[in-house]
């Protein structure tokens, strides 16, 4: 049945995405399936009822009309050979793409880690070593930082092979825009998870300074540290999520927004995604906690009022809930 | 070995598919095995022609289409009932084919062919 399902989504690919498109596809799925199913029942081999139900299928022509697709019907036989140009790339193409996005993420975000890490040289050195801190204390943020340039330009340099994708004028095939999607349908938990850890460890990082308050040797030793560290880690979770996000959305953004082949529904599906009124509002709530994130660490460490910066989270998230009942377009209301 | 020209055919594929209404409302897949047997496999349609007829016939009337669980199967399924604006239409199709058929009958010789027609 696989093979009656693919040919249908191939069939399919290139048509606009409306309901009345739709609702042909689940129909003439469900009778390909009847006939399959009686097929088998009748002791034929999977291949020939497979034969005899794509042989039987007819031609989109005929679902043209009906549909009001006639325009886009016609225009697919003039691209096929357009798009014969337009490469396409199967599914080991994007596989080899996700996983070198993956091995970029890590570098990238590690190095911005180091980064921030660098920041704790200057701020121990005077306390453990204080005859010598001056020196040894810049010499280590040196050091890390330039460990941490060095890992971003290694991670940057990466990926630079799938010229194909990287220059967007190719399109995915069937069955790996399928692959992609329940690849990215399963990375969503992860994706989640990171994220928000990564914002709660950036949001809590002056909690242990504070903690340690009482005591000020421990905080002068651990609670800056501390603070970059738990800034470190939260960076690098959110920078590691969100460049592996981009293995998939930048695959997923080859295939033309309007085509059936773009709205292949993920086999796992992990809630609907939620439609937003325009790109852009797409894009901003998209970025939203990052952003959010940004602007704290900015406030924060410029004007070290972490006393009171820390009411940018709950008005962000009134904010979110605001942007949320404008942005979202209603359930039904494209039907 | 005499092919069925989809030409002439298709004008009368909306007067098979209201004929097998006109007994109970029917689904896609039954439909196009009740035409497979009744003609002994002559004639068999097309999917996209199948789907092609309900949405046309629906669109002017003359089915109406309902979603039901299927008893045998337990899965859902679209059904189609003829409506009496399409009882009408299939009248007018089976006068249509009475008076086509005994009009192109006289210009049909049955001495030297098989005879089909």
């Amino acid at each position: 049945m696989e093979a009656v399902k693919n040919y249908l989504d191939r069939m399919f690919a290139n048509l606009p995405n409306t309901p009345s498109v739709m609702r042909a596809k689940d129909e003439l799925l469900q009778m390909m399936e009847d006939k399959y199913t009686e097929l088998i029942s009748e002791g034929k081999t999977e291949n020939e009822a497979v034969g005899s139900v794509i042989s039987e299928f007819g031609n989109l022509d005929e679902l043209a009309e009906a549909l009001g697709v006639e325009e886009e019907v016609r225009q697919q036989k003039a691209e096929s050979v357009e798009t014969a140009e337009k490469e396409v790339i199967g599914t080991e193409e994007a596989k080899s793409y996700i996983t070198a996005k993956y091995s970029q993420a890590l570098p990238v975000a590690l190095g911005t880690a180091l980064c921030i890490m660098s920041f704790i040289c200057p701020a121990i050195a005077p306390e453990i070593l204080p005859d010598i801190y001056e020196p040894l204390g810049v010499l280590g943020l040196f050091a890390f930082i330039t460990a941490g340039v060095i890992l971003i330009i290694i991670g940057m340099t990466r990926n630079k092979e799938h010229r194909r994708i990287n220059g967007k004028d190719s399109t995915l095939s069937v069955d790996a825009t399928k692959y992609v999607k329940n690849e990215y349908a399963r990375f969503d938990a992860t994706r989640t998870a990171l994220l928000m850890t990564g914002i709660v460890l950036c949001a809590g990082c002056w909690l242990p300074s504070a903690l340690l308050s009482n005591f000020s040797r421990a905080e002068a030793l651990l609670g800056g540290p501390m603070l970059f560290v738990m800034v470190a880690i939260g960076v690098f979770m959110i920078i590691y999520s969100s460049i592996c996000n981009h293995a998939y959305t930048d695959l997923l953004e080859l295939n033309d927004k309007g085509s059936m082949k773009s709205a292949y529904k993920p086999a796992a599906e992990p809630g609907e995604k939620l439609q937003y009124v325009s790109p852009a509002a797409e894009f901003i709530m998209d970025v939203y906690w990052q952003t959010v994130t940004c602007l704290y660490l900015i406030i924060s460490f410029t004007t070290f009022a972490w006393g009171i910066s820390w009411i940018i989270w709950p008005l962000a998230a009134l904010l979110r809930v605001i942007l949320n009942k404008n942005l979202i377009k209603k359930a039904g209301s494209e039907a | 070995m005499t092919e069925i020209s989809s030409d002439i055919i298709r004008g009368y594929n909306d007067t098979m598919i209201l004929f097998l209404l006109l007994k109970g409302p029917s689904y896609g897949y039954e439909i196009s095995k009740q035409i497979r047997n009744l003609t002994d496999g002559k004639y068999i349609i097309k999917e996209t022609t199948l789907y092609s007829a309900f949405t046309r016939m629906e669109k002017n009337g003359y089915v109406e289409s309902f979603s039901q669980i299927s008893e045998d199967t337990g899965k859902r399924r679209t059904y189609y009932r003829i409506t009496a604006h399409g009882m009408e239409y299939y009248r007018q199709k089976r006068d249509e084919w009475v008076l086509t058929k005994e009009v192109i009958e006289k210009f049909i010789t049955k001495e030297n062919g098989n005879g089909s027609c």
